[in-house]
């Protein structure tokens, strides 16, 4: 069975399977699968710049029932949350020392209980849907613009990630490995792509060369670009090796919007980055 | 009497190779904690060191660092060469207890482990006079993520994220 995953905010899920959905997330799956961590420089941990992404006034209980219904299959753009309703339950306050024996009775080892999936037969998305991948995002070059006639290098930001969890009462690991890229460019063309792309820095090549990610548009003009990301997975429990799960989930970047305009090339007569008033510049 | 000889093609077929699998080198839960324990004192040795005077080179980094962290310590070292401040004082760390172990499949993510960071005794300076911090600096809870490094055959931190701020 294929789940469609659709994030329009880190924290907004949206999940499809063909009809109304009814998820419950699991207190400590939340509490696990959500990115509480984050990171943080020295410098700015030191200097108490690094604030807390706690929910409310710092609770770390949280129970959800999240009610939606279906969108339509890979490629829609249906993100919208109005029909999500969301009822959060938050408890009070617990100390940092409460929250940190709390952390240490998670799935630290032993792994307490580990999942008994064996009688459950085959894991399908559906089964891990608690288990959140981390949002993926999409980055092009130049920065929000492109030259019309020239390569516009687009790349995916996503990577294989482990995802600790709960699956069917125990504790468990989803790891999630993007294999698909689909793009539509907002200029009626599409590409399925089975490569990220980098920047052009990475790829050691000029800019506004081609790349095995980069597009070409042929007018000018505002565009929103979407990057879909389809992920396989694996689970574990307890240690064992990973197992496949059945079907794949496509996560949508948040879209990108640039422009597109021509470029002329004139000459000048020095270097207009050194000599910004120089003839021609 | 004539000998013949040649060579007869061969329908069978040649076995596939056996894909290389990591595994790594820690056979039960406590030698990869250890390990990680061990690796994550490295990692504060050489910040330490590093981030005790305006760094002008960020090799140092390659050595304890990888993924995404790596790339997030490239970026600080660009502004703290641009900014001229340095970092003096002790760091340690305890609690450290294993959050999960990859024995196997791949050498992203091998071993995460929670532990209580305590930077308590560092301040920030620049051009000798101390600039930060402006409040005392609670011991934070930390989650941090080990890849195993092949070449060198250690652990190297992938990412390091503060799990809940105040004292641990």
């Amino acid at each position: 069975m294929g789940v469609r995953l659709l994030l329009t905010m880190p924290r907004n899920i949206a999940v499809a399977l063909g009809g109304l959905v009814l998820l419950v997330l699991t207190t400590a799956a939340v509490m696990l699968a959500s990115s509480t961590a984050y990171a943080c420089s020295f410098e700015m941990q030191i200097s108490g710049e690094c604030t807390t992404a706690v929910v409310g006034d710092g609770a770390v209980d949280l129970g959800a029932t999240i009610e939606t219904p279906a969108s339509s299959g890979l490629g829609s753009n249906d993100n919208s949350a109005e029909s999500v309703a969301v009822e959060a339950l938050v408890e009070p306050v617990e100390s940092v020392g409460e929250s940190w024996c709390d952390l240490q009775r998670l799935p630290c080892v032993p792994w307490t209980p580990p999942a008994e999936v064996d009688a459950a037969g085959p894991i399908t998305m559906s089964d891990i849907a608690t288990f959140r991948p981390q949002p993926p995002t999409a980055g092009m070059q130049p920065n929000q613009w492109m030259v019309v006639g020239l390569d516009t290098n687009f790349f995916a930001n996503a990577s294989t990630h482990v995802v600790d969890g709960i699956l069917f009462g125990g504790t468990a690991q989803v790891r999630f490995t993007p294999v698909a890229y689909y793009w539509d460019y907002g200029d009626g063309h599409t590409a399925n792509l089975s490569t990220a792309g980098t920047t052009w820095a990475k790829y050691k090549v000029p800019e506004f060369d081609p790349t095995p990610t980069s597009h070409i548009y042929d007018a000018s003009g505002n565009y929103t670009v979407t990057a879909t990301i389809t992920y396989a997975a694996e689970y574990r429990v307890a240690g064992s090796s990973w197992n496949n799960v059945i079907g794949t989930l496509s996560i949508t970047a948040p879209p990108l919007t640039a422009t597109a305009g021509h470029a002329t090339t004139v000459l000048v007569d020095q270097n207009c980055n050194t000599n910004p008033t120089g003839i021609g510049c | 009497m004539a000998l013949l000889s040649g060579c007869v093609p061969s329908d069978a077929a040649t076995p596939p190779q056996p894909t290389p699998t990591f595994v790594a080198p820690y056979a039960t839960d406590e030698e990869a904690l250890a390990a990680a324990e061990e690796a994550y004192g490295e990692y504060v040795r050489v910040m330490r060191e590093f981030y005790s005077e305006v760094p002008t080179d960020p090799a140092p980094i390659y050595e304890v660092a990888s993924g995404e962290h790596l790339e997030d310590l490239l970026l600080e070292f660009d502004e703290r060469a641009a900014k001229e401040t340095y970092i003096l004082g002790e760091q340690s760390f305890d609690q450290i207890v294993l959050q999960r172990y990859s024995h196997e499949g791949s050498t992203n993510e091998v071993i995460a482990v929670y532990l209580c960071d305590d930077l308590s005794g560092m301040s920030i300076y620049r051009h000798g006079e101390k600039i930060g911090p402006e409040n005392p600096v609670l011991p934070s809870l930390t989650q941090v993520v080990f890849d195993f490094d092949e070449n060198s055959d250690s652990l190297k931190v992938s990412a390091r994220d503060l799990w809940e701020s105040g004292s641990c």
